[in-house]
This record gives C-alpha cells, sequence and structure tokens, in this order.
C-alpha cells in the first residue's frame, strides 16, 4: 500500500493506494498502515484499482477502517472499486458498512 | 505480521487422509451397479471437502484433479451414469494419485505428473462420453489461489420460482475460522452458486480498527437460500469448516421469493448506489449512507467483546500426541509417587496411621482408574489398521486370478495407537501370504469340494490384558512336510530331528525360509515371515501358528495393549533390582551343579535343560556389581527366549510381579544395548528394564570377542 499526498492543501485528500492483494497474509500490515492514515485526520481516497485478491479478513477490515471512518467524520471515498472487491462486498453482505460519504468529497477533483 | 497458512497444511493432510481412506471403503462396499445414495453423497463429500481445502491452502494440482473427479461423480449421483467395474477401477484409483498428490505436498517429494494427468484425462473422457457427443466442459475449480477472489460465475445462480424453499442459515464464524484457512467468502461463494442468495451482515461485535485483530473473524451472518432441495448440498458447503464456526441450517420454509438483497455489480468498478439491505432487527448493525445515521460505536461499545460462538455440537477433538503422551508420562509420575507413599506407610505407626492407609488405598485405586481412563485416550479401533484390507484383498485376488472373500470382526477392538502403526505392516504380510499361499485357485478348491471363492478372516479381541489379532484362511493350510524338508535341506535342523507340529510351522518364522516353489512379486522370497515376528517380539508380542492340512491356517498374534505399561518381573541382583519382561519368561528354576557344562576353557557355561544346552548369563558380571551369590546353584536361572534363542539370567532372588511404567532411557540419557529402559520402584529406587533381545545379542558378541582374542592369542602364542 502507499500514500500520495495531493500537495495543494493540508486538508487536500490523501490517496490511499491499496495493491493487488488483500487477503488474510498481508492484513497485518494493512491494518497498521490504515491506523496511520486514520490518524492523519485528513479525507481520503481509497484506490483499489490494483486490486485482484481479496478475502473476508481482507474485507472485514476495510469495513472495519470504513465504519472508523465514519464514526471520525473523516471523508473517504473510493475509487475505483475494482470487480474482486465489489463481489466481496455483495457476498458478505458488507455494503452498507462499506458506504462512502461520496458528498463530501469531490473524487475527481481530488484524483 | 503474517499469517502463516503452512501451520494448517497439517490437520489438511490429516483430514484428507482420513476421509481418502473413507472413500475408498465407500467405493468398496458398492456392489456393482447399485450405488445406494448415502454411499455416492459420502464419496463426493470427500473430494468436495478436498478440493475446498486443497484450493484455500494453493494446491492447486490436487484442486484441479478432485475437480474432474467431483464431476464424474456428480453424474453418478444425478444418476446420468453408474459405477461399472471400469468407473470402479478408475475411483479406486483416483483415491490412490490423491493420495499421492497429498503425500507430495505433504513431503516435497516428487509426483508422477502424466500419471496423474494420464487418470485424469481417463476420468474426463467418461464424463464426455457420457455427456454424448458435445462433451460437457469441466470448469476449473473456483478458487485455485489462496485469497484469489474469482468474478461471479458466467452462470447466474439458478432463480428462484415463486414459492420456492428457501433455507435460513446462520453462520457463526469461530475464533480461528480465518486463521485455519476457512475462508466465508469462498462458501458463500459457492452458496450464491445453489440458488438466490440473501446475505445479512451482524457487525455489532467489529471492533475498531485499533483493537481488530485482523486475523480473526468479528462478523456473523444470516443467510437465505432459495434454490437446493436437499439439504446435502447445503451439508457440502460447509463440509469443510469442522468445528470452527457455528452453523444452523433451518428447515425450508415456502414464501413468495425475496429480492436479492444487493444488486449484482456485474464487475462494475463504480462504487454502487446505496443499497438498503434487508436487516434483521436483532442484528445490531450501522446503518447505512449518513455519517450521522452511523451508530457505531454504540453498538459496538454495547456489544463488547465479538459474540462468543455457540457451543459446537461436535463431540470429540484433536489433539496432539504429544500432549496425550506428556499427560500419560505425569500420570506414570504420580503412580510412583503414590506408590513410594505406600511404601513408606509399611512401617508406620501412630494414631492416624489408619486413617492415613485407608486414604491412601483410596488413592491407589483411583491412580489406577485415572491411569486406565489416560491410556485409553491413545487408544484407537483396530479398524484403522483393518481398513485397508478390502482394498488390498480386491486388487491381489484379482491379480492373482483367485476370488477372495474377506470377514472382518472385531474391528472396534482398541489398542494402542503406537502398537496399531505397527501392526500394520505384519498384517499386510500375513494376509498377502494367504492369498499367495494359503488360497488356493478356483479350480484347486473345486478339485477338493471347496466353495471357489476362499475366506481370509481378520479377527481381533481382547483377551487378559492384551489384545488378540487373528489371521485365519480356509486354504490349503502349511506343507508340514515340506517345510521339513526344506528345513533339513538348508540345515537348520538335523535329518532325523523329529519335531512337534508347532514346532515345525515356526520354523517359517526363520529368516530366508520360503516353500514357495514360485517367487512372486507378492510374496514366496522368505523376507516377510521373519521380519513379521521380529516387529510383533519388538512390541512385546508374540506370534503363533497354527495349520490344519486342506482346512486352512491360523496366525494368531498376540499384543500388550499399551507399550507405556510392561508387565515385569523383578529381580534381585545383589543390592540392584532388574526387570525382566513377563513375555520373555520361559521359566525360572534352580539348578544343580551337574547340569552346567563348561565349555571354551571355562570361559562360557551351559545349561543342559530337557536336551537343550541354554548358555548362562551371570548378570552380576555384565553389570559389574556385587552379587550375593557367584554359586550357580545358590541362585536361580531365569530362563527368556527371543527370536527362538533362549539364555538362562542368573539372579539372586526373584521379587514380585508388577506392571511398571516404562521410562525411556534413550530419551533421558542415551541407548544401551541390552537395557529397554527404566522405572521407578516403590522405594523410590530406579529399576533397569532388561531388554532380552539385545542381551542375548550383546551375550553374543562378548562370546564372539571372547573367542576372537583366545584365537589371536593362539596365533600369537604359536
Amino acid at each position: 500500500m502507499t500514500t500520495e499526498d495531493t500537495p495543494a492543501a493540508a486538508n487536500a485528500p490523501r490517496r490511499v493506494v491499496l495493491g493487488t492483494s488483500c487477503t488474510i497474509e498481508d492484513v497485518a500490515q494493512l491494518r497498521t498502515d490504515l491506523i496511520g492514515h486514520l490518524e492523519a485526520n485528513r479525507p481520503m481516497i481509497i484506490d483499489a484499482t490494483r486490486l485482484e485478491r481479496i478475502d473476508t479478513a481482507g474485507a472485514q477490515l476495510l469495513a472495519a477502517f470504513a465504519i472508523d471512518c465514519l464514526e471520525r467524520g473523516t471523508a473517504f471515498a473510493w475509487k475505483p472499486r475494482p470487480a474482486a472487491l465489489e463481489e466481496a462486498i455483495r457476498l458478505l453482505g458488507l455494503g452498507a458498512l462499506m458506504q462512502s460519504p461520496g458528498a463530501v468529497l469531490d473524487i475527481e477533483g481530488a484524483a | 505480521m503474517t499469517i502463516d497458512l503452512a501451520q494448517f497444511h497439517e490437520m489438511f493432510f490429516q483430514e484428507s487422509a482420513e476421509a481418502l481412506d473413507t472413500m475408498e471403503q465407500t467405493l468398496l462396499q458398492i456392489t456393482e451397479g447399485t450405488v445406494e445414495k448415502e454411499q455416492i453423497d459420502t464419496i463426493f463429500r470427500v473430494a468436495h471437502s478436498i478440493k475446498g481445502g486443497s484450493a484455500t491452502f494453493g494446491f492447486t494440482g490436487i484442486a484441479s484433479f478432485t475437480h474432474t473427479i467431483e464431476t464424474l461423480l456428480d453424474l453418478v449421483r444425478t444418476g446420468r451414469i453408474g459405477i461399472t467395474p471400469n468407473e470402479m477401477d478408475l475411483l479406486l484409483r483416483s483415491v490412490d494419485v490423491m493420495r499421492e498428490m497429498l503425500s507430495a505436498e505433504q513431503y516435497k517429494r516428487p509426483l508422477d505428473e502424466q500419471a496423474v494427468a494420464d487418470l485424469q484425462d481417463s476420468v474426463k473422457a467418461v464424463i464426455a462420453r457420457s455427456s454424448g457427443a458435445a462433451p460437457t466442459p469441466v470448469p476449473a475449480p473456483a478458487a485455485v489461489e489462496p485469497g484469489s477472489s474469482v468474478p461471479v460465475p458466467a452462470a447466474p445462480a439458478p432463480a428462484a420460482a415463486p414459492g420456492a424453499e428457501r433455507w435460513r442459515i446462520g453462520f457463526r464464524p469461530g475464533e480461528n475460522l480465518l486463521a485455519r484457512g476457512n475462508d466465508p467468502l469462498r462458501i458463500f461463494r459457492e452458496l450464491s452458486r445453489l440458488g438466490e442468495m440473501s446475505v445479512r451482515v451482524d457487525a455489532a461485535g467489529l471492533p475498531p480498527l485499533a483493537q481488530l485483530d485482523p486475523h480473526r473473524c468479528y462478523l456473523n451472518w444470516n443467510l437465505e437460500l432459495a434454490g437446493p432441495r436437499e439439504r446435502e448440498a447445503l451439508d457440502q458447503v460447509f463440509d469443510w469448516i469442522g468445528d470452527d464456526a457455528d452453523i444452523r441450517i433451518d428447515a425450508p420454509v415456502i414464501d413468495a421469493p425475496v429480492t436479492p438483497a444487493a444488486p449484482r455489480a456485474e464487475g462494475s468498478a463504480v462504487a454502487p448506489k446505496p443499497a438498503p439491505e434487508p436487516m434483521p432487527a436483532a442484528a445490531a448493525q450501522p446503518a447505512p449512507v449518513a455519517p450521522a445515521a452511523v451508530k457505531a460505536p454504540e453498538t459496538r461499545a454495547a456489544g463488547g467483546e465479538a459474540p462468543k460462538a455457540a457451543p459446537s455440537e461436535s463431540t470429540s477433538i484433536r489433539v496432539s500426541i504429544e500432549k496425550i503422551d506428556e499427560l500419560i508420562n505425569t500420570v506414570g509420575e504420580l503412580v510412583i509417587t503414590q506408590s513410594m507413599l505406600s511404601q513408606l506407610m509399611v512401617n508406620m505407626d501412630g494414631p492416624q496411621s489408619e486413617e492415613l492407609r485407608n486414604g491412601l488405598g483410596h488413592l491407589e485405586r483411583q491412580m489406577r482408574a485415572l491411569q486406565e481412563s489416560v491410556m485409553r485416550v491413545r487408544m484407537l479401533p483396530i479398524s484403522f489398521v483393518f481398513n485397508r484390507f478390502p482394498r488390498m484383498v480386491r486388487d491381489l485376488s484379482q491379480k492373482l486370478g483367485k476370488k477372495v472373500e474377506l470377514r472382518m470382526t472385531g474391528e472396534q477392538t482398541e489398542l494402542d495407537k503406537t502398537v496399531l502403526e505397527k501392526i500394520g505392516d505384519p498384517l499386510v504380510h500375513l494376509v498377502r501370504n494367504s492369498i499367495d499361499h494359503g488360497i488356493e485357485t478356483v479350480e484347486g478348491r473345486r478339485v477338493v469340494g471347496k466353495p471357489e471363492a476362499g475366506t481370509i478372516h481378520l479377527n481381533a479381541y481382547h483377551k487378559g490384558g492384551n489384545i488378540i489379532v487373528e489371521v485365519i484362511d480356509d486354504g490349503a493350510g502349511l506343507n508340514r512336510e515340506r517345510i521339513l524338508a526344506k528345513a533339513r535341506e538348508r540345515g537348520l535342523i538335523g535329518p532325523d530331528e523329529e519335531l512337534s507340529d508347532d514346532r515345525i510351522y515356526n520354523l517359517i518364522f526363520q529368516p530366508g525360509f520360503s516353500t514357495a516353489e514360485q517367487v512372486t512379486d507378492v510374496s514366496g522370497r522368505g523376507v516377510g515371515m521373519d521380519v513379521v515376528r521380529r516387529n510383533i517380539m519388538e512390541l512385546g508380542g508374540n506370534v503363533q501358528i497354527f495349520s490344519n492340512a486342506d482346512h486352512g491356517s491360523t496366525v494368531r498374534i498376540r499384543l500388550p495393549l499399551t507399550l507405556a505399561i510392561l508387565d515385569g518381573q523383578l529381580v534381585r541382583v545383589g543390592r540392584e533390582v532388574y526387570v525382566i519382561p513377563l513375555v520373555s519368561i520361559v521359566e525360572t528354576i534352580q539348578i544343580r551343579r551337574e547340569q552346567i557344562n563348561s565349555v571354551a576353557g571355562g570361559r562360557a557355561e551351559l545349561l543342559r535343560l530337557r536336551e537343550e544346552c541354554i548358555p548362562i548369563l551371570r548378570l552380576y558380571q555384565l553389570f559389574e556389581v556385587e552379587a550375593d551369590t557367584t554359586e550357580l546353584d545358590d541362585g536361580l536361572l531365569t530362563i527368556v527366549e527371543s527370536d527362538g534363542q533362549r539364555m538362562g539370567i542368573f539372579v539372586d532372588e526373584l521379587q514380585a510381579q508388577q506392571q511398571v511404567v516404562i521410562k525411556s532411557l534413550e530419551t533421558n540419557f542415551r541407548q544401551l544395548t541390552g537395557i529397554s529402559g527404566a522405572t521407578m520402584l516403590g522405594d523410590g529406587r530406579v529399576a533397569l528394564i532388561l531388554d532380552v533381545p539385545g542381551l542375548i545379542s550383546l551375550f553374543e558378541s562378548r562370546e564372539k570377542q571372547a573367542r576372537d582374542d583366545r584365537q589371536a592369542a593362539v596365533r600369537h602364542a604359536a
């Protein structure tokens, strides 16, 4: 996972790029990284373009992250949600939990 | 920290091996042309489980192979093909190949890929034929890479017809579900292929990210599935879960079809519109969409920890053998301590000594019960060994063109796991011998008026603290005269020496002894029966053979129930006490001076006993301890036997016979020839347990060394 800051403003969205794999073998490191992003207290764009593999452990971690964002009032958006992620969300019934408050973030503008 | 799935491989391999045994046994129970539904379901479940597990762990080859087998089995299950001898043969060979593939993964051994591919092609050909001119393609297994996420299958799930049955499934993962390689996502994907499915997640237990253990599953699910008519279809999907989740499948309800909760994304990479999912009243889950509506903090706080998994209905657990041995060892120590306390009480007087004695009596009884219970944990039914024989008898009899029926009784007789593991090979030798040499050909049996099919009967039962295993055949029996002639030819007995039937039959246990006129690749090379006896003797057992010409033979094996406890005879030499295994003792006698012959210049002594010359081993000399007496007619001679050889052990005194708990010298010190272990006596002293075969070989090597030394001295003097 990598992070790209948009240099324009301190409160500009931070781009969080997920790797190709988000499975039980990756979740420990990913959790640490996501906690770091949460603590930065900046809007985020979760770029899952490269994501190819995800399992329940990965989907659960992203759901917990999304809820934490919502609780903290941290705006975030998915860009994009690839097929693998969509399928996981649908099959695990996580659609409602993983909603991004898109209204508070101009995805296109940030990208 | 990343999780290493390899730690769960061992369990997968073990469970797969057991499952393949079940598959093989069930296949062998199938009568040609008639397959019971229960049988084919059992076989299908095995293939399906191994496929699921191997896909989870990334064993793509196994997943692919089992997928093909599963496809064939599905055709049988749906009645599109039957099980003819050809399919039976393919399936039994597939069992062998799956064993090989698993073994190759487990032990990182090379695999005959070509053999696997050939068999897989043969199975695919059967599948293609059964599907008519246009073969049904066998799609690749759903998941072939750990954690991989395959898009929704092209073929949509069957739509639920109005009024279709809807199964309600509650899925509560246990703590280790994910860590053990079970992925609910994969399971739900399989379920979704059975029919229209709606999913409701309960995330009440999901903690904040900072408190979340990412390897643990905090989510619970309630699913509704329309489609499958048979409960088995659902059970198979959950088959690999075992005890790692609480799964509740409620009987289907027939109601109006329910719209699936979330729309199919169809591979879209765009965030879907908020799709209100049907949420159960009880499922305390954050509401979707607007941040203001999120109730997660309250629900999570209220929920506290993740909900505990409901108690499993399973009645057994898998425990490592090391843990059991540790328990047995501790109980053994307790027995010794209790025995020491009892010894201390013998000479104790005083007002409370009677009460103490009673208490110790209770303790002793309870300890015995505890010890027996703990020992029972290591016990397994002998069916674990017997189960390999139906296949073996089938294959061998086909190969030799004989008809053989196998009968097994007493399969539930239990014995120690270690004994069980070591008895398998000797039994294989015996059964192979019976089929090859014992059972006659169909023609041969017809000539002597026997039924065309011979019978091999495997029987097991408990008798007097031992287990008896018998291999009985109704074949031609041992040829007494041919054995005698062969023994004379090989100089094993004198030309005019007469032996009892018992002694004659025992000659077949001599190394290299075979009366078979033809050496086959099944048996007849004379290697085997001596190994059989040696293996059984090493387990502390013995083997007897009975035979009746034209009526068959019986090989009877007696084995101890456990290797942790030994029935021993305590003998004293000076201040030392030794334990001789009772099974090795023939008799103990007082001898007279005139029965002794000295040979080799007085360096070796032989006892003449009933036409036999038995070498004498003075234990005090061997172990360099001070004995009460060195005069042979003042002490006792314990005659022991191993592998047909006898020896007299000279001791001062016989003491009690008792069960002793064996402590390994090898583990705590090092291996010593002639000593198999040690035990703690009631008075706290350590007694060495004598290893009779080792003592005999030690005695022989010392005698040989002495002989060589003498010859060297003679040559030197000359």
